[in-house]
């Protein structure tokens, strides 16, 4: 009876959620068998969020918000929290992988005498009946090595290599009988088994297949019979065989005699990086002059490229007015050429010598009787250039924002305002404009925070140039907080610090976080004085 | 008479030509400059004139007939990944637009700040995070993985609310409450109420939201990059970058043929959407 | 209420019934790989028909390199029995993709990359040693020492690359052997501009300005033995006196103050008689009748460019390894891939087989290789992230003559020595990690 109940729709919705949960039921086993943590993590609080949300009434708006909120939290917020691990670890280079992982690869390192790197001699792959590989180590005429190929855990137990001279006739390798020859096809159909098998030759050489050819013979190399290094899991240390020796773990390496050995892992550092922020000379030095002008050039580059939008859209929001069609496709053209194409082209327009600018202003300068702009070249100049590149650049976007904008103010309003003998301007500045600013003021301080962390352009533009001289660490007059960031983290000393410029990156947040907040609490004045919300 | 009349332009729409003129100028510059640059024989960004020496359509040609260079594929994947996510960045945007403009609950504007402000968070790390998600996620379903449209269409996603809500939500403020109180005496259920009279009235934001989210997924190189491994797959801007772009030298002559070619249909578009953009409401359903 | 009721019935049917419906799946997925041992009959008999799955070989290299290597592989796949995926890949992301692709297992086995990558992916422990065995000797040693680090070779290097000198042959015969004759030069031709060098003009590029600093005595890292991140010579006696050299230079008009682009637009355009780049703009230079030459001495010591080199080298995440080696050994160290290669990316030859061949066609290559050869290859080791910065921002300040005071720190530059002691200073803090 109660099936009666349900209208086409709820059938329409549960089905949906049922091939949802289907989903999710369906992939966290194999997310288990994968070991596929951060997604197994992030499905099961979307399943989660998602049944509590659409099974409920308690959450009606939730279920408007929530399917753009599930990208959100896969794309947007995954990766800040993410970030914010990386920011209390010591993740840099020669520290990028996991513990397991870098005693992996150390217990791969094998030990070859310095006498025998770079030598080498044929091998020749053999099969008995019961599948078990022989090996030939054709050293040299007097040491003509055959035996059974053997993994690690038996070497030691396994007899020596004999020398079979007879295996040779006339300088050919002959198979014995019993045995197959492995084609260079078929052992490299089994390379990964006979990778890990060496034929061994005494107590403390062992040789390794090492180069399989297709062409011709293929090859092996004499290593010593341990690998160069093994881990003792009791000790926590690394025990190095080519020299005895135990090497201790100290923080995030293996020491062996005071000497690091890469490569080393991450670690859990706690505040270790924002510490570092805040007492390193070499970060704190520029950091005043940086942030002021990150500062400076976000809030400039809104306002101008929002002041010439809006211009632009206010001129153009008249009936009549002909050519507006392609007046408006002309000013959003700027937007169809992808940024990373202007940024250049203005680079080379901007070119103080033969930039299309300077020729431009030509007549100017012998006007005026003064030096021709060095653009990008001194502070000022490429500090106008990128302000003024940026203007260019996010114009058009203002531009489309207003005119959208535009259409939402009632008209009625405005004629009303003129019959009470208001002047076109007073009623831009009356009425127009504040509300405009109602919806557009949460996304000039989206802009504002966009170009905060403007480094595509700052990078392609001037590469935050010129230098400041005598600075403590390389920094240009253009670079901002992103830039430097990135600056610092490539130039760490031993390579890329990833750790501390995510931690960089989580104060840059919290600046944008507290302007952002100032700022909405203004625009919510000002909505509380429009009314709209 | 005469003179009046002009005046009277003048004041009416000549100082708006005068003035839109002015910024067609700036606007069309730099892209006559690559204009020219991409029927240039040695094309070169530092070119100190407009009009080349020597005059050649071999970037085009190269475009468009060297196989190793699937240009129009590219271009046909980049329309088919930024058209589609663009479309489904407008709907999540404009359901939790909806919820925000009409319904009642508690610590609407808090929350509806808080998507905004995560939205501004400067991740240094979101490429390598992103990436380390999708390697599971191919292990799982390679259909949706790196390497696939699909898989990066969802990434464009993480982007759909926030700034996008605020916007639309902001424009359906102005639709007047009364016309859905009506609808709901008439015991119209939430989403009939947004799918017969709060979208469609939203069109001409909708409009402008698409264009720009269409517009920055087209531009983008980085995301994509990252995604797409296989040739045949890349986008205009990850092609262009990978086989145009080195350490010092860039192909500057094929790069502008490229951009003419791909931002054409963005502006032709752009003059059939404009109606979208700026006719829609003259209807009179807005508040006021 | 009674819907409330109702929805959490639904919600326990289909959980029950999804859970059911895929319990079967996951079984299935775990299931071993076969196994890829072939059962050998009796001697000398044929091996068993059933074939494993072929192994695959996971190739990244940027375009050109891979276009080269796409028509070839063929005839290895043929004769192993293997699958080459040669993946496309942008040259720069190679450099991080293998550390993050490679310890989340997915990788590639083998990838082409650039020697001075060597330190950083050594230390991060992404790629595997490769011992080179006979190919060795083919090998030029600027290419084997380029990809040493730490007392290993990590790659078989199979291009390198150095700056030398373009002259407008329409206005000049040949480069001349001092600065002074190039300056003299100039001046009979006319030229608005005389030598075109990449790193002024607001542009900092350390790499094109190394033979001003280093061919009298400085360097970056001391080399001997592998390079030693202690001890920056770019403020030594010989790195001061080359800077201010290269200030007299930049002051009497014998170098330019341009970026990249500045400098390739005045050779094309004639309005420079000389260009100070690498092989790779020739197509660029041929907008003029161009030549080839050394860089001029300095005092007497031949101009040291930096080298660059390109290799194959085997991720240490691959559990290939000696398929991997052998790929490269066996295969792509070959003249034929190796002539291939060349022929789609032309850099110079790392091997002296393919050498003998292009040196008699093509007597440019030759003059860039000999240039090559009195230049140092870029220090390997990953300090070097933290030289391109201050040695870039030095040389900028001496090509744009941008010398002047620091109001917030105080800190005078006035002359090019300043510079060079200030960038050793930056670089020397950096490293000490301050």
């Amino acid at each position: 009876m109660i099936y009666l109940s349900m209208t086409l729709s709820k059938i329409f919705k549960y089905t949906l959620l049922a091939i949802f949960n289907a989903l999710i039921v369906y992939a966290v086993p194999l997310a288990l068998t994968f070991e596929s943590w951060f997604f197994l993590s992030l499905i099961l609080v979307i399943g989660i969020l998602v049944n509590i949300v659409y099974f409920t009434d308690r959450f009606q708006p939730m279920k408007w918000i929530l399917p753009g909120m599930i990208f959100m939290l896969s794309f947007v917020v995954f990766p800040a929290v993410y970030n914010t691990y990386v920011s209390f670890t010591n993740w840099s280079t020669g520290h990028i992988l996991t513990k397991t992982q870098a005693i992996g690869v150390l217990e791969d390192r094998v030990f070859t005498p310095d006498d025998q790197k770079g030598l080498e001699f044929e091998m020749y792959i053999l099969q008995d009946i019961d599948l078990n590989f022989y090996y030939v180590a054709n050293l040299d005429s007097e040491n003509i090595l055959f035996g059974k190929a053997v993994s690690d855990n038996e070497i030691f137990s396994t007899s020596y290599a004999t020398h079979e001279p007879s295996l040779f006739i006339d300088g050919e390798f002959s198979t014995p009988d019993g045995y197959y020859q492995l084609s260079g096809k078929e052992q490299i159909a089994n390379s990964t088994t006979l990778q890990e098998l060496s034929l061994v030759i005494d107590k403390n050489t062992r040789a390794q297949l090492y180069k399989i050819s297709v062409f011709g013979a293929s090859t092996g190399r004499l290593t010593s019979t341990s690998q160069l290094y093994t881990y003792d899991e009791m000790n926590d240390a690394l025990f190095n065989n080519a020299t005895n020796t135990l090497c201790p773990v100290v923080k995030d390496n293996f020491e062996c005699e005071g000497k690091e050995i890469e490569p080393g892992w991450r670690v859990y550092v706690g505040g270790e990086n924002y510490s570092k922020l805040f007492s390193s000379q070499r970060i704190r030095g520029p950091l005043g002059v940086v942030t002021k002008w990150t500062f400076q050039f976000a809030l400039l580059s809104v306002i101008f490229s929002f002041a010439v939008g809006l211009l632009l859209s206010m001129i153009l929001n008249k009936d009549g007015l002909k050519f507006q069609r392609i007046y408006r496709a002309v000013f959003i053209l700027p937007y169809a050429i992808p940024a990373f194409v202007s940024a250049l082209v203005w680079k080379g327009l901007l070119n103080p010598d033969y930039g299309v600018i300077n020729s431009w202003l030509g007549p100017l300068y012998e006007m005026l009787d003064i030096e021709p702009v060095k653009w990008l070249k001194t502070k000022e100049s490429a500090r106008s250039a990128v302000l003024l590149v940026n203007t260019w650049l996010g114009f058009p976007y203002m531009f489309l924002i207003t005119t959208g904008a535009l259409q939402s103010i009632p008209k009625e309003l405005i004629e009303a305002a003129k019959v009470d003998g208001a002047t076109g301007i007073q009623s831009f500045w009356r009425i127009t404009f504040p509300l405009l600013m109602v919806s557009i003021s949460p996304l000039l301080i989206g802009s504002f925070a966009f170009n905060f962390n403007n480094f595509t352009l700052i990078f392609l533009l001037s590469g935050g140039g010129p230098p400041i001289i005598g600075s403590e660490v390389s920094v240009g007059w253009t670079d901002i907080l992103i830039s430097f960031t990135y600056k610092l983290a490539i130039s760490g000393g031993r390579g890329n610090l990833f750790g501390l410029a995510s931690s960089v990156t989580i104060i840059i947040f919290a600046l944008v976080l507290i302007i952002s907040a100032i700022s909405f609490r203004y625009t919510k004045r000002l909505e509380r004085i429009y009314g709209n919300i | 008479m005469e003179t009046s009349k002009f005046y009277n332009w003048v004041k009416e729409y000549g100082w708006r030509h005068l003035i839109a003129l002015m910024f067609v100028t700036f606007a069309i510059y730099p892209i006559l400059f690559v204009a020219t640059n991409s029927i240039a024989d040695f094309a070169n960004l530092t070119n100190s004139k407009l009009i080349p020496d020597g005059l050649t359509l071999k970037h085009y040609k190269l475009l468009s007939s060297d196989p190793l260079v699937p240009y129009f594929k590219w271009l046909y994947n980049t329309y088919k990944v930024a058209l589609i996510a663009a479309f489904f960045n407008v709907f999540l945007g404009t359901l939790a637009a909806y919820a925000f403009s009409r319904l009642q609950f508690k610590g609407r504007r808090a929350s509806l700040l808080t998507l905004v402000i995560v939205q501004m968070f400067p991740s240094f790390l979101a490429f390598v995070a992103i990436y380390l998600l999708f390697f599971q996620i191919s292990d799982i379903a390679p259909f949706m993985g790196l390497g696939t449209h699909i898989g990066l269409i969802l990434v464009y996603l993480g982007g759909s609310i926030g700034f996008n809500s605020w916007l639309i939500k902001g424009f359906m403020d102005t639709i007047s409450p009364s016309l859905d109180e009506a609808a709901k005496v008439d015991g119209a259920t939430d989403f009939q109420i947004f799918r017969r009279i709060i979208a469609p009235l939203s069109r001409p934001i909708l409009v402008v939201i698409f264009v720009i989210t269409f517009i920055g997924i087209y531009s983008d190189f980085i995301l994509a990059a990252i995604f797409l491994k296989d040739k045949n797959l890349w986008t205009v801007a990850v092609g262009i970058n990978t086989v145009f772009i080195d350490d010092f030298n860039a192909d500057w002559g094929v790069i502008a043929a490229s951009s003419v070619i791909a931002a054409t249909p963005i502006a032709v578009l752009f003059i059939f959407f404009q109606k979208q953009i700026t006719g829609g409401l003259t209807a009179g359903s807005v508040k006021g | 209420m009674k819907t409330n009721k109702l929805r959490f019935i639904v919600f326990l049917l289909m959980f029950s019934l999804v859970a059911v419906a895929c319990g079967g799946d996951t079984a299935d997925d775990a299931a071993e790989a076969p196994d890829t041992t072939e059962a050998p009959k009796e001697t000398l008999a044929a091996p068993a028909t059933t074939a494993p799955p072929p192994e695959v070989i996971v190739v990244w290299a940027e375009e050109k390199v891979a276009n080269a290597l796409d028509p070839l592989v063929g005839a290895y796949e043929a004769a192993a029995g293997v699958d080459v995926e040669v993946v496309v890949y942008d040259f720069g992301a190679i450099r991080t993709d293998v550390q993050t692709a490679g310890p989340a297992g997915e990788g590639p086995d083998v990838f082409l990359g650039a020697h001075d990558w060597v330190g950083e992916l050594a230390a991060n422990g992404v790629v595997s040693p490769l011992d080179l065995g006979s190919v060795a000797s083919d090998l030029f040693d600027v290419g084997v020492t380029a990809f040493s680090y730490g007392g290993e070779v990590y790659g078989f290097p199979y291009a390198t690359e150095a700056i030398a000198m373009y002259y407008n042959a329409d206005l000049v015969d040949s480069v001349p052997t001092t600065w002074e004759e190039a300056k003299a030069a100039c001046d009979a031709a006319g030229t608005e501009l005389c030598v075109g060098a990449p790193g002024g003009g607001g542009g900092g590029d350390a790499y094109h300005n190394h033979p001003f600093v280093a061919s009298a005595g400085g360097y970056v890292f001391a080399s001997e033995g592998g390079f030693d991140a202690s001890d920056v010579g770019l403020d030594n006696a010989g790195a001061l006196a080359s800077a201010e050299y290269l200030d007299g230079l930049v002051k009497n008009g014998t170098v330019a103050s341009t970026d990249y682009g500045g400098s390739m637009t005045a050779f094309q355009e004639g309005r420079s008689l000389f260009w100070m780049t690498g092989p790779w703009a020739r197509g660029d230079a041929s907008a003029v009748n161009y030549g080839v030459g050394l860089i001029p001495q300095f005092d007497g010591n031949a101009a040291t460019p930096f080298v660059g080199v390109r290799g194959a080298m085997v991720s240490s995440f691959s559990d290939k390894q000696v398929l991997a080696q052998s790929f490269i050994l066996d295969f792509f160290a070959t003249v034929e891939v190796q002539q291939a290669m060349y022929e789609s990316d032309p850099r110079l030859p790392a091997t002296k087989s393919l050498f003998a061949v292009v040196e008699a066609a093509d007597p440019v290559a030759a003059v860039f290789a000999a240039s090559a050869a009195n230049g140092i290859p870029m220090p390997n080791i990953p300090e070097m992230g933290s030289v391109w910065g201050p040695f870039g921002d030095a040389l900028l300040i001496i090509r744009d003559q941008n010398y002047g005071t620091n109001e917030e720190t105080g800190v005078t530059v006035s002359n090019a020595s300043d510079a060079m002691k200030l960038a050793a200073e930056q670089i020397r803090n950096a490293i000490a990690g301050g």
